[in-house]
């Protein structure tokens, strides 16, 4: 075929120009380490680069949640065992204190050690995080939830808000814990009833009958009638001047004042120390049942009043248990009211220790879940980022190979362009 | 003539001949290099022989023409190669430009780092540093939006700018060939010869010209040719060319149309040019620069109405509810300048973002009253409505495409015409309003917690189970719930209060405000899956309400709730914020703002790399319609060079044969 000067001379140039533009882009490759510093090469590649991006984003953005979630978790967690230390160790001085032979130095000490317990334990229900937030107070974070009175109540300032971060595709996990929900609405009495005794009960002379926290028996049955129809039940237990023991239960509706307003007797009978007496629903079946200990002094009747418990806080149970120290000692109608005083706490204790456990079992579970979620996602991430190297990152002996061949063929080119352009007649013509 | 002077003659003409076929070669070699420029070669015949003698003697040679090396069909080859290959470059140029703003722009990365900064508020909704942070980071992602717009639109008007240099460029090289069809014309009458530089010319003309736009040559008759546009409009007639122009488009006044001046006035004729530059600023424009305009302002219309809408559901930190973070540039709306009516007034909202596409649309007023909504690029219809009207304002929606138009102002004569941009000014409008950390609404509308509030601390005497949830925003009231409505900001705590305890069956309720006057009452179903209260907020948008379910067994007498704004360390909707993240937002809730951002990423790469590689296919057929015209028509300097020593010797032998005339004359001479 005939080729026409012009020709050969642009067919070399356009083969150098060629070979020069693939060199450039090889050499942006190598000096990057991106295969797709043009997307619109391999476009499948660099939208396939994009979505795993995408994806990658997606796990970052629960992975970080997941982070704070995870140091929320654990502020409770670590708050809430020096929470559990501490009750433990007013469970044991309640014990320790329910003793005829205690003397009034050792409860004046006990007190002075309660009262100590009782600011540590304000002051961890106002455990702050790192930011200075009040971990316990509900959405209410930058003041103090938990007011300490003069008169040694708590006031909670807090609500029942809970954070909850979500860490994965429609789980959203709670991260903190409302103080309300841990320290304040601890179930009081057995959960169902608590135990009142009645206040001429320890007076000088008095006997020495304690009323224990009770059972229920059937849960429908006391339902109804301490929580929906709010009857009170009144437990007596009276010996004749003669010391002949008995018992009565009688019912009623509380009034404004406490006092029953109607009251009638349900259940009577002979009393023996360490009797459980039964408490009768409606029906007239026994519902539930207290076990009675201790006498009452001849012609005395020692009376208790069971009505539905109230949610009690722990402050209050720490304040009940100094009020029992604070009964005295020595005769045995005061031994009785801190007998009586103290199983009361004992038994406020053990729900608030039940309490806490439960909140510190769903801490655990949520903290495990949330580690649990954050390796899968960080493996996720891991396996998303390996298969985005591959379409995006350079293979450097492929890249480095293809270099050195763009660069022999350049060689190649120029040097057939000037041998081309050597050759020509009228080198010959003279 | 016979004898000595016969070969002196016949000699001479050789000479002749020879040295004009130098003269032919010489040029051959000077224009070696001149575009378009056609080998030129002699064709050399005997002249009419003398009879003498009853022999006929030959009386020498001549040239009869100089002819170009010249195939119509390579050179029409070219021509049309031209427009596909320059079209097809100046698309993928344009692509890797508007590629390279979107890529480099890093909208993921920002986006990214916006919700990464909602979920430290969503962590720390009491921290003013993670708040400024946030702010910080809505700074940073609504300047990429707008820098990335605004790159785009710069693109948009350097298509402008282009599109004005090739109409130029056009008509210059339209009134050039038809001058030159009037000198070929006019030197065609000189003579056998044709005038082969300006029909080289000429051809070199249609060849910039087809660069410029994809022109159709047909040749008249043997000198003139006519140039039309793909549409069949003249732009070359004989000696007469038409002229294009640019004007500004019937709507956006800030985009050129390109118009075909005829005898009876312009016409718009953008729709029907294809190939050249020009043709390929037109696709570009059409088929890629605004779809991605269109696709970033719809990311950044997206992202801001989620957000702002998450905002106006909850609580900052002064009790009010969230004001908007973001702003979009909104709806863009052009009348046509060719309408009859001007007095009303077209405004339009953006009304569901899972709707919106990133297309335009043609809003035609039709008769009686009738609206008629086309998509601006295909044509299709989408929808019509009458609209409904109260108080002189007519509001069309077209729910389906996600947004409303609402006509105020005075009457729309039937016919005109209006341009509606939904997203198009989404990306460059978008700003970052908010400056005041403590705005950013992190907290729940209400929090329930058991008890009532006494002397300043929360008091729970509560005998029942019952539970109140976390409350969640609802569009709309449920069947069987309780309605709380009439609360304004700053809110007040609700009470909610059982009057008589129940075991069983259900039990009856009441809320009311602090000042005990009650708002709403209702009961509850023991055992159920509960009662919920739905609060309706104060403000609009969200306005819909904020639920919560009151749910449980067991109700003791006087049992209370207190329901409490949310404080500053309430999270609630900071955490749905946060959501927003991973949530699908965008087309019909299946593509979440990351996706988004990819989606509209791979679409322009796809388009790149298949201009790139049309214009790499496009390149080479030119270059293969090029080498095939080159090398029939362009000049080989080896064969000029043979064709000088041909001629140098024919001249040289010619020389002798004259000197050898002139020694047989000097014998004959000296003879006598």
């Amino acid at each position: 075929m005939r080729v026409s000067t012009q020709q050969i001379f642009q067919t070399g140039l356009s083969g150098m120009l060629q070979q020069q533009n693939a060199l450039n882009q090889l050499s942006q490759q190598l000096s990057t380490g991106n295969a797709l510093s043009n997307p619109a090469d391999n476009p499948t590649a660099y939208s396939q680069s994009l979505n795993l991006g995408a994806r990658i984003a997606n796990l970052q953005s629960y992975q970080q949640s997941n982070q704070y979630a995870q140091q929320g978790l654990q502020l409770s967690t670590s708050s809430l065992q020096s929470v559990s230390t501490l009750m433990n160790q007013v469970q044991q001085l309640a014990v320790q204190m329910n003793n005829a032979t205690v003397n009034s130095s050792d409860l004046q000490n006990a007190v002075t050690a309660m009262q100590g317990n009782l600011q540590q334990l304000v002051q961890l229900a106002n455990t702050q995080d790192g930011n200075g937030q009040y971990i316990y107070g509900g959405s209410t974070t930058t003041q103090q939830p938990f007011a300490l009175q003069g008169n040694g109540e708590v006031l909670y300032q807090g609500d029942s808000s809970q954070q909850t971060l979500q860490i994965g595709p429609s789980l959203n996990m709670g991260v903190s814990q409302a103080g309300n929900q841990v320290f304040m609405n601890i179930p009081g009495g057995n959960g169902t009833f608590s135990v009142t005794p009645a206040s001429g009960n320890y007076g000088a002379g008095s006997g020495t009958v304690t009323l224990g926290p009770g059972s229920v028996s059937n849960q429908n049955a006391a339902n109804n009638a301490f929580v929906a129809q709010g009857t009170e039940y009144q437990v007596s237990i009276s010996a004749n001047a003669s010391g002949a023991l008995t018992y009565s239960v009688s019912s009623g509706t509380a009034s404004a004042g406490g006092s029953l307003t109607s009251s009638g007797v349900v259940g009577s009978g002979v009393y023996t120390p360490g009797q459980s007496i039964n408490i009768p629903g409606p029906n007239g079946s026994p519902m539930a049942s207290v076990q009675a200990q201790g006498l009452p002094a001849d012609g005395q009747t020692q009376s208790f009043a069971l009505a539905a418990s109230k949610p009690q806080s722990l402050f209050q149970t720490f304040s009940d248990l100094i009020q029992a120290f604070q009964n005295g000692s020595g005769s045995p109608g005061a031994n009785a009211k801190r007998a009586q005083g103290i199983s009361n706490v004992l038994q406020n204790l053990s729900q608030a220790q039940t309490q806490i456990l439960s909140v510190q079992a769903q801490i655990g579970s949520n903290l495990q879940e949330a580690q649990s979620v954050s390796s899968l996602n960080s493996s996720l991430t891991t396996q998303y980022q390996t298969t985005q190297s591959s379409l995006s990152d350079i293979s450097y002996p492929q890249v480095i190979t293809q270099f050195q061949e763009s660069s022999t063929a350049l060689q190649a080119a120029q040097k057939a362009f000037v041998q081309v352009q050597g050759l020509s007649l009228f080198n010959y013509i003279s | 003539m016979s004898g000595v002077s016969g070969l002196i003659n016949n000699s001479l003409t050789g000479l002749q001949v020879a040295q004009q076929a130098l003269q032919v070669t010489g040029n051959n070699i000077a224009n070696v290099n001149t575009p378009g420029y056609s080998q030129e070669n002699i064709i050399q015949s005997t002249t009419t022989p003398s009879f003498l003698g009853g022999q006929f003697y030959g009386n020498g040679t001549q040239i009869t023409d100089v002819q170009r090396v010249y195939s119509s069909f390579l050179q029409g080859q070219v021509w049309s190669a031209s427009a596909g290959s320059s079209g097809a470059s100046t698309l993928s140029q344009g692509l890797q430009q508007i590629l390279g703003v979107l890529s480099s722009g890093s909208v993921s990365t920002q986006v990214q780092q916006f919700f990464s900064g909602v979920a430290q508020v969503a962590a720390n909704p009491s921290d003013t540093p993670s708040r400024q942070s946030l702010l910080g980071d809505a700074q940073t992602l609504s300047s990429t939006f707008q820098s990335l717009g605004q790159q785009l639109n710069n693109i948009g008007q350097g298509i402008n700018q282009q599109m004005q240099q090739s109409v130029s460029s056009i008509n210059q090289l339209s009134s050039q060939i038809a001058g030159l069809n009037q000198q070929i014309a006019n030197s065609a009458g000189l003579g056998n010869g044709t005038p082969n530089d300006l029909l080289d010319q000429r051809d070199q003309l249609l060849t910039q010209l087809n660069a410029q736009v994809g022109v159709q040559v047909v040749r008249q008759n043997s000198t003139q040719i006519n140039v039309f546009l793909s549409n069949g409009q003249a732009l070359v007639a004989g000696s007469t060319a038409f002229s294009l122009k640019t004007q500004a488009s019937p709507y956006n006044q800030q985009n050129l149309d390109v118009a075909y001046v005829g005898a009876q006035g312009s016409a718009d004729i953008t729709k029907n040019l294809t190939g050249g530059i020009l043709g390929g600023l037109l696709q570009l424009r059409n088929q890629s620069l605004q779809p991605a305009e269109n696709g970033l302002g719809l990311l950044a219309d997206g992202i801001a109405a989620q957000i702002n809408g998450q905002q106006a559901q909850g609580l900052n930190l002064q009790g009010t509810s969230g004001s908007a973070i973001f702003q979009t540039g909104g709806v863009q709306i052009f009348a046509n300048s060719g309408n009859s009516s001007s007095g009303a007034t077209i405004q339009g909202t953006i009304t569901n973002i899972g709707n919106l596409t990133g297309s335009d649309y043609i809003l035609t007023k039709g008769a009686s009253g009738s609206w008629q909504l086309d998509n601006a690029s295909t044509g299709a219809l989408v929808a019509t409505t009458s609209g409904s009207t109260s108080s002189g304002v007519t509001t069309l929606n077209f729910a389906s495409k996600g947004f409303q138009l609402q006509v105020s102002g005075g009457s729309v004569a039937e016919g005109d015409r209006f341009l509606v941009e939904p997203t198009r000014l989404g990306a460059t409008g978008m700003q970052t309003i908010m400056t005041d950390p403590s705005q950013i609404a992190a907290a729940s509308l209400y929090v329930g917690s058991p008890g009532t509030i006494t002397s300043g601390g929360l008091v729970n005497n509560n005998l029942g189970t019952m539970t109140l949830s976390a409350g969640q925003f609802v569009s709309g009231s449920s069947a069987g719930a309780v309605q709380v409505s009439g609360v304004g900001y700053p809110l007040p705590n609700l009470q909610l209060q059982f009057a008589s305890g129940a075991s069983s069956g259900s039990a009856s309720f009441t809320i009311s405000n602090n000042n005990g006057s009650t708002l709403a009452s209702g009961s509850v179903a023991l055992g159920s899956s509960g009662t919920a209260i739905d609060i309706a907020y104060p403000n609009d948008p969200p306005g819909g309400y904020y639920q919560m379910v009151l749910s449980g067994t067991l109700v003791g007498k006087g049992d209370s709730f207190t329901l409490s704004p949310g404080g500053a360390g309430s999270n609630g909707n900071a955490q749905a914020m946060a959501a927003l993240a991973t949530q699908g937002i965008f087309s019909s809730g299946t593509a979440n703002a990351n996706q988004q951002a990819a989606q509209l990423l791979s679409q322009v790469t796809t388009q790149a790399n298949q201009a790139q590689n049309n214009a790499q296919a496009q390149a080479s057929v030119l270059s293969q319609a090029q080498s095939a015209q080159q090398s029939y028509s362009g000049v080989n300097l080896d064969q000029e060079a043979a064709n000088l020593i041909l001629y140098q010797q024919a001249y040289q032998a010619a020389a002798k044969a004259i000197s050898v005339g002139n020694t047989l004359f000097q014998s004959l001479i000296q003879a006598l």
